[in-house]
C-alpha cells in the first residue's frame, strides 16, 4: 500500500510541475537557512574537546585590587588571567596529571633561504604538556619533554602551513629555524588543527586560528619575550614596565593556566593546594581580596567567557522562525492543492478508500515534498554556510570556521521531515474528511 | 450604434447568428444561421438533445458568449459590438440567470448571494436590503438569510438562485436546465416560480430536457445541430403542446 | 465597495484566512526586527569617527635588527621615516602613533579631574609624534596643538610623569570638567603619579574601540613617541584620491630607508572593516534573510491566491453572468488580499513587539524603531498586493460562460 501511496504522490506532484517546484523550493529555502544557522550555532557553541572537557580546568586566582573588582559587571569573579609570578608558582604543584602556563606572542621567523624575507609568526609560548593536554594532532614528530621545559632547549613545533612555508612541507624534524636571534630545532609539525572555539585561549579571539609556532615557556626571560607578547594584559598596580624584573614581579595578569585533573579526588587535592597557596600569598601581603580561586572545566570556562556571539543566537532564532514561515507557506499551498482535488478524493472514497487511506495518501505526498525540499535544502545550506563564512572573514584567507558536518546535514533532513509532517497534517486531515458523496453529484 | 428597433420590440431578435468552436483539428458549428424572435413577456422552452446548441443559444442570448456572424438585438439594442463592460452592465440590469447547478457562491450566505447583482449595480444599502427581502419573500426563504448554501437542500438552493435572478428586476430571465438537479416535486416548485415571474411580465427563456416541464411553456423551440425548429411556427400538431395556443409574434423571421 | 461580503466570505474560509494571516504576521515580525537590527548596526558602522577615514593609510614596520632597541636609534629612525613619508608624493601628513584608532587594539588608562573624588574614568590614549592632528584629520576647536619642544619622555627619576600636555576630545573634556572649563586644567591618575594638562580640545574622534559604549568618544592625545620598540606605526594621510598611488610605492620607499624590517600596510578603512567584521557580515546576512523571506511569503500569497482563483472559477463566471465587470472581479480579489494581509499585519504588530522583546533578552538586540514598523507594514502590504496581482488578473479573464458549463 505504501508503494501505491508513494506512486500516487509522485504522480500528483508531477501533474503540477511548476507548483511542485515552488513547494519544494519554498521548503528548501527554509531548510537551507535554518540548517546553515543551526550548523553555525553548533560550531560556536559546541564542546570543542568532548573526551576531556570535564577533566581540563582553567585556573584563576584572585590577585586583584582590593579597592575594585576585576570586572565591575561581575564583581564576584577573579581576573581571567594570571600573573607571571603566580603562574610560575603554580608550576610547583605535582598534583595535576598535566599542566601548562602559556601566552600568545608574535616572533620574527627567518626562513633558511636568505632571499626570502623574514616574517612575524603567531606564537604560543607554552610547556610541552600543551600538546597532549589539548590533543593537538601531529603530522611529524611530536612536542617536547620535561627536560626541554626545565632548562629550556631551543625546540619548536610548527603548524603545517608554516612548515610548508619554511620547508616546503617535507618532514622537517631536526631541521633548524631561526626565531628572533636564536636557532631552534624542529621537534614536531602539527597536522591541520583548528579548534573551534579556541577554548584554551578565548581571550584573544575565540574563533581565531591556532598559533603558527610553539616554543618553550622558559625562554620568556632569556629571550625577553615580554616585548613580544601580544595577548590581552590587565594591570591595576603601577610598576616600571621597562624593567623586566619589575614586570615579572608585577600584578599584571596575562598568563593562561590549564591543568588536567582526572579524578574528583585529584581535583579536591588540587583545590586545597590552591587554597593553601592563596593563603600563603595573603600572608605575604598579596591577595587582598577574599580568597577566590576558581577551577573551571572547559564548558564552564567557555560559558563564563561568553564565547557564543550574540549574533549567532539572534540568527538561530530568526532562521528557525524562517523555517516556520516556510512551513506555514507549505500548509497553505498544500491545502489549496488538496481541496482543489476534492472531487477526485470523493470518488476514491466512493470507490472504497478509507479515511485513513486518504489521510496517509496525502501525508505521504507532503512528506515527499518535505524530503525533496530537505535534500535540496541541505545542498543549499552548504552554499549558505559558505556564504556566511565568507561574509564573516571579509575576504581574508584561511580555513573556514563554519563547516558542514554530517550530523548537521542529518539534522537538516530531519527538520525537513518534521516540516513536511507538520505542514501536511492539517491539509491531509481536511481532505480525508471529504464525504464520499459530496462531489459526485454533477456540479 | 444600434439599429432602429421595430415598433413592437421583441425581447430577443436573432438573425442568422452563427457560432463556431474551433480547436486545432475540429470546427464545431454550435449554431448556424440561427434566427429567432422572442417577444416580451413570452415564456419559451428551448429543447433539444445534448450538444444541439441550446446552451450556446442561451449563452449568446444572455451575453455570456459572443457569436461569429449574424445580428442580435436584445430588447431592441444591437449587442454585436458591445464592450465587455457594456455587456456586463446589460447582464446586470436586464437579465436574470438561473443555472442547472444553482451556482450559488459557497462562501456567501443566502442574503449575500442574492445581494451579488445589486452590489454590481451600486445601489445604496437600504434599498438593496428591501429588494433582497422582497425577492426572498417571493421564493419563500426569508427565514434563512444567514444560511450558507451548504446548509440548504437542492430545492432551497435553486430558490435562492431564483431570488438572485429576480432581485434586479430583469426584463429577461434565462434558465439553463433549472430543474436538472432537482427531484420532480422541487422541479415543479421551481416551474411554479418561473410561471409566476413570467406572469408578472418578465420574459422567461428556459432550456430543458424534460418534455413534461417544457410542455408547461406556451411556446417551445427545438434546437437540432445548431438549427432552429420552432414548433409553434412550423410543427402543427405538437406532441408536447398543451391546449392553449400561443399567440405568434407578429414580426416575421 | 463590498467589504462586508468579502470579509464574511473570508471568515467562512477560515483555513486560508488564518494561514496567510499567520504567515504575514510572522514575516512582518521577522522582517521588521531584521531591518531594525540592520539599521542599528549600520548606524554604528557609519557614524562619523571625526577622522579622515577614506584617506588614511596605516603602515606598520617590525624591525628585526637589534639596533632599534636603542632609544636614540629608534628616535632617529622614526624621524627618517617620517621625513621620507612627508615628502612622498601624494602624502598630506604623517605621524607616528602608539595605536590605531578604530582598530580594536590600543591602550587605556584611568584619569580624573585634578582634585576630584571618586573613581577615575577609563581614558583611551594615544602617544603621538608631531603632525598628529593633521594626519588624523581631526578638528582642533579650542586651545592649541602640541609645540615642537613638547615631544619627549616625561618620566622623572621616580618613574612618575607630570604636567604632560594633552589634547582631548570635547566629550572627554566635558566628562572631566562638566562646567565646560577644561582647557588649561589638569587631569590625574588614581594615585597622583601622573598628571596631564589639557592644552587643546578636538571636536570628535573615535578611539580604538568604537564598539565600546563605556568609553565612546573619549580620546586623549599625548605628545611623545610610542614606547613600543617592536613596532613602528605610522598614520599617513594622503591627498584625496592619492591613496592608491601611495599604497603602491610606500613599502619599497620605507625599505629603502632601512631594509631590516617587515613592512605591512592597510588602509584605515580595511582596519575599520576588520573591527566591524561581525557587524558588517551580520548586516549582509540579515538583509539576505529579509529578501528571501519576503520572496517566500510572496510566493505563498501567489500560490494561495492562484488556488483561490482556480477553485472559484465557476463563482467568478457566475459573478460575471450576474453583471460583474472585469474590474469588479479584480477589485474583489485585491480587496480580499488587502483584508488578509491587513489582518496579518495587525497580528504582526504584536508579534513584532514580542520578537523584539525576545531578541533584546536573548542577544541584547536594539529596541524597536517604531517608524520602521510602519515601513515594514507598507512593504509587506505592497508586496502582498503585487503577489496577488497576477492571479487576480487571471481571474478577470475567466469568461462568463463558465457559469453555464456543467463540468
Amino acid at each position: 500500500m505504501l508503494a501505491y501511496h508513494l506512486r500516487i504522490a509522485v504522480k500528483s506532484l508531477r501533474r503540477t510541475p511548476v507548483l511542485s517546484a515552488l513547494l519544494v523550493a519554498g521548503i528548501a529555502l527554509g531548510i537551507a537557512v535554518s540548517t546553515a544557522f543551526v550548523a553555525a550555532y553548533h560550531t560556536v557553541s559546541r564542546d570543542p574537546i568532548p573526551a576531556k572537557s570535564r577533566h581540563l580546568f582553567y585556573v584563576s586566582l584572585d590577585s586583584w585590587d582590593k579597592e575594585r573588582p576585576f570586572d565591575d559587571d561581575q564583581p564576584k569573579e577573579p581576573p581571567d588571567q594570571n600573573t607571571y609570578r603566580d603562574a610560575v608558582a603554580l608550576l610547583g604543584s605535582k598534583l595535576p596529571t598535566r599542566q601548562t602556563a602559556m601566552y600568545k606572542a608574535e616572533l620574527t621567523v627567518f626562513p633558511e633561504k636568505r632571499e626570502e624575507r623574514p616574517f612575524r609568526a603567531r606564537t604560543r609560548v607554552t610547556f610541552g604538556d600543551f600538546f597532549p593536554l589539548f590533543d593537538a594532532p601531529f603530522q611529524y614528530g611530536g612536542g617536547w619533554g620535561k627536560e626541554a621545559d626545565q632548562r629550556p632547549q631551543a625546540v619548536v613545533v610548527l603548524d603545517r602551513d608554516t612548515n610548508d612555508k619554511l620547508f616546503g612541507g617535507v618532514n622537517s624534524i631536526g631541521r633548524r629555524v631561526r626565531i628572533e636571534d636564536r636557532e631552534f630545532t624542529v621537534s614536531g609539525v602539527l597536522a591541520p588543527w583548528y579548534p573551534k572555539p579556541k577554548f584554551y585561549d578565548p581571550h584573544n579571539g575565540a574563533f581565531e586560528q591556532a598559533e603558527q609556532i610553539y616554543i618553550p615557556f622558559r625562554f620568556t626571560e632569556p629571550m625577553r619575550l615580554l616585548r613580544a607578547r601580544t595577548g590581552n594584559l590587565s594591570n591595576w598596580k603601577s610598576f616600571n614596565w621597562d624593567v623586566d624584573a619589575e614586570f615579572f614581579a608585577s600584578e599584571a595578569v596575562w598568563i593562561q593556566y590549564w591543568v588536567q585533573l582526572d579524578t574528583p579526588k585529584q581535583k579536591e587535592a588540587y583545590t586545597s593546594w590552591l587554597a593553601g597557596y592563596a593563603g600563603e600569598q595573603k600572608k605575604l601581603g598579596r591577595f587582598e581580596r577574599p580568597i577566590n580561586n576558581k577551577l573551571r572545566d572547559v564548558r564552564e570556562w567557555l560559558r563564563y567567557k561568553e564565547v557564543v556571539p550574540r549574533s549567532s543566537r539572534t540568527m538561530l532564532l530568526i532562521s528557525l522562525l524562517f523555517l516556520v514561515v516556510s512551513s506555514v507557506n507549505l500548509i497553505g499551498i498544500l491545502l489549496g492543492k488538496f481541496l482543489a482535488r476534492s472531487p477526485e478524493v470523493g470518488m476514491r472514497r466512493a470507490l472504497g478508500a478509507s479515511r485513513r487511506h486518504v489521510f496517509l495518501q496525502h501525508l505521504i505526498e507532503c512528506e515527499l515534498v518535505g524530503v525533496l525540499g530537505g535534500i535540496v535544502g541541505v545542498g543549499l545550506s552548504l552554499i549558505v554556510l559558505r556564504g556566511i563564512d565568507n561574509l564573516r572573514r571579509l575576504g581574508e584567507q584561511g580555513p573556514p570556521l563554519y563547516q558542514a558536518e554530517l550530523p548537521m546535514l542529518a539534522i537538516g533532513i530531519l527538520l525537513a521531515l518534521a516540516a513536511g509532517l507538520v505542514a501536511g497534517l492539517y491539509p491531509a486531515w481536511r481532505i480525508c474528511r471529504i464525504p464520499p458523496a459530496a462531489h459526485l453529484k454533477a456540479q | 450604434m444600434h439599429e432602429r428597433a421595430p415598433a413592437e420590440r421583441p425581447m430577443i431578435r436573432m438573425k442568422n447568428v452563427s457560432k463556431v468552436y474551433r480547436t486545432e483539428h475540429v470546427e464545431t458549428h454550435a449554431l448556424s444561421s440561427f434566427t429567432v424572435d422572442i417577444g416580451a413577456a413570452e415564456f419559451v422552452a428551448i429543447m433539444g438533445p445534448s450538444g444541439s446548441g441550446k446552451t450556446t443559444f442561451l449563452n449568446i442570448a444572455g451575453l455570456l458568449d459572443t457569436f461569429d456572424q449574424g445580428s442580435y438585438w436584445l430588447d431592441g439594442q444591437d449587442v454585436s459590438r458591445l464592450s465587455d463592460r457594456q455587456m456586463s452592465r446589460l447582464r446586470n440590469e436586464k437579465i436574470g440567470f438561473i443555472f442547472q447547478s444553482f451556482n450559488l457562491i459557497p462562501d456567501l450566505d443566502v442574503f449575500d448571494n442574492v445581494d451579488v447583482p445589486l452590489r454590481y449595480r451600486g445601489l445604496p444599502g437600504k434599498h438593496r436590503r428591501e429588494l433582497i427581502e422582497e425577492a426572498l419573500a417571493v421564493v419563500g426563504l426569508t427565514a434563512r438569510l444567514r444560511h450558507y448554501p451548504a446548509q440548504l437542500s437542492g430545492g432551497q438552493q435553486q430558490r435562492v438562485a431564483v431570488a438572485r435572478a429576480l432581485v434586479g428586476r430583469p426584463r429577461l430571465m434565462l434558465a439553463d436546465e433549472p430543474t436538472g438537479n432537482l427531484d420532480s416535486a422541487m422541479a415543479n416548485e421551481i416551474m411554479d416560480l418561473l410561471e409566476r415571474i413570467n406572469g408578472a411580465g418578465t420574459t422567461v427563456v428556459m432550456v430543458t430536457h424534460d418534455p413534461e416541464l417544457a410542455a408547461r411553456a406556451p411556446r417551445q423551440i427545438h434546437v437540432l445541430d445548431g438549427h432552429l425548429l420552432d414548433l409553434a411556427a412550423e410543427v402543427p400538431a405538437p406532441l408536447f403542446r398543451p391546449g392553449a395556443p400561443t399567440p405568434e409574434p407578429a414580426f416575421g423571421g | 465597495m463590498e467589504l462586508g461580503p468579502v470579509f464574511r466570505a473570508l471568515v467562512y474560509n477560515r483555513a486560508r484566512f488564518w494561514l496567510i494571516t499567520v504567515e504575514v504576521a510572522l514575516t512582518l515580525a521577522i522582517v521588521v526586527n531584521c531591518v531594525n537590527l540592520t539599521f542599528d548596526l549600520r548606524h554604528k558602522v557609519l557614524r562619523p569617527s571625526g577622522i579622515d577615514e577614506p584617506n588614511i593609510v596605516v603602515v606598520t614596520l617590525e624591525p628585526f635588527t637589534h639596533a632599534y632597541e636603542d632609544a636614540t636609534y629608534l628616535h632617529a629612525a622614526r624621524a627618517r621615516d617620517l621625513e621620507m613619508l612627508r615628502h612622498f608624493p601624494g602624502v598630506r601628513a604623517a605621524t607616528a602613533i602608539s595605536a590605531i584608532p578604530l582598530s580594536d587594539g590600543g591602550s587605556s588608562s584611568g584619569r580624573k579631574a585634578e582634585g576630584a573624588k571618586g573613581d577615575t574614568l577609563g581614558t583611551p590614549y594615544f602617544d603621538v609624534s608631531d603632525g598628529a592632528i593633521a594626519a588624523l584629520g581631526v578638528k582642533l576647536i579650542a586651545g592649541r596643538d602640541f609645540q615642537p619642544g613638547e615631544y619627549h619622555d616625561y618620566h622623572d627619576a621616580e618613574g612618575e610623569e607630570h604636567d604632560r600636555p594633552a589634547i582631548v576630545t570635547q566629550k572627554l573634556a566635558d566628562a572631566f570638567y562638566p562646567a565646560g572649563n577644561a582647557l588649561g586644567k589638569r587631569v590625574t591618575d588614581g594615585d597622583n603619579k601622573t598628571t596631564d594638562v589639557i592644552v587643546g580640545i578636538i571636536a570628535t574622534m573615535h578611539n580604538s574601540w568604537p564598539q565600546s559604549q563605556s568609553v565612546e568618544g573619549r580620546v586623549m592625545l599625548l605628545p611623545g613617541e610610542p614606547e613600543d620598540k617592536r613596532y613602528l606605526q605610522y598614520l599617513v594621510r594622503t591627498q584625496p584620491g592619492a591613496r592608491k598611488a601611495v599604497l603602491a610605492g610606500v613599502d619599497d620607499a620605507l625599505l629603502k630607508v632601512d631594509s631590516g624590517r617587515i613592512v605591512t600596510h592597510k588602509t584605515l578603512e580595511e582596519i575599520k572593516r576588520g573591527t566591524y567584521g561581525g557587524e558588517l557580515s551580520l548586516m549582509k546576512i540579515l538583509s539576505s534573510v529579509v529578501v528571501l523571506l519576503v520572496l517566500v511569503t510572496a510566493f505563498g500569497i501567489v500560490g494561495l491566491t492562484s488556488f483561490s482563483v482556480s477553485q472559484r472559477r465557476r463563482q467568478i463566471g457566475t459573478r460575471r453572468a450576474l453583471g460583474a465587470t472585469r474590474q469588479d472581479i479584480l477589485r474583489y480579489f485585491l480587496l480580499e488580499n488587502w483584508l488578509v494581509t491587513g489582518s496579518g499585519l495587525a497580528f504582526g504588530l504584536g508579534l513584532t513587539w514580542a520578537l523584539n522583546y525576545a531578541l533584546m533578552k536573548v542577544s541584547e538586540g536594539p529596541k524597536l524603531d517604531w517608524p520602521l514598523l510602519a515601513g515594514g507594514m507598507l512593504l509587506l502590504w505592497v508586496s502582498g498586493l503585487l503577489a496577488a496581482l497576477a492571479p487576480a488578473l487571471r481571474a478577470t479573464r475567466v469568461a462568463p460562460v463558465v457559469a453555464t458549463r456543467t463540468v
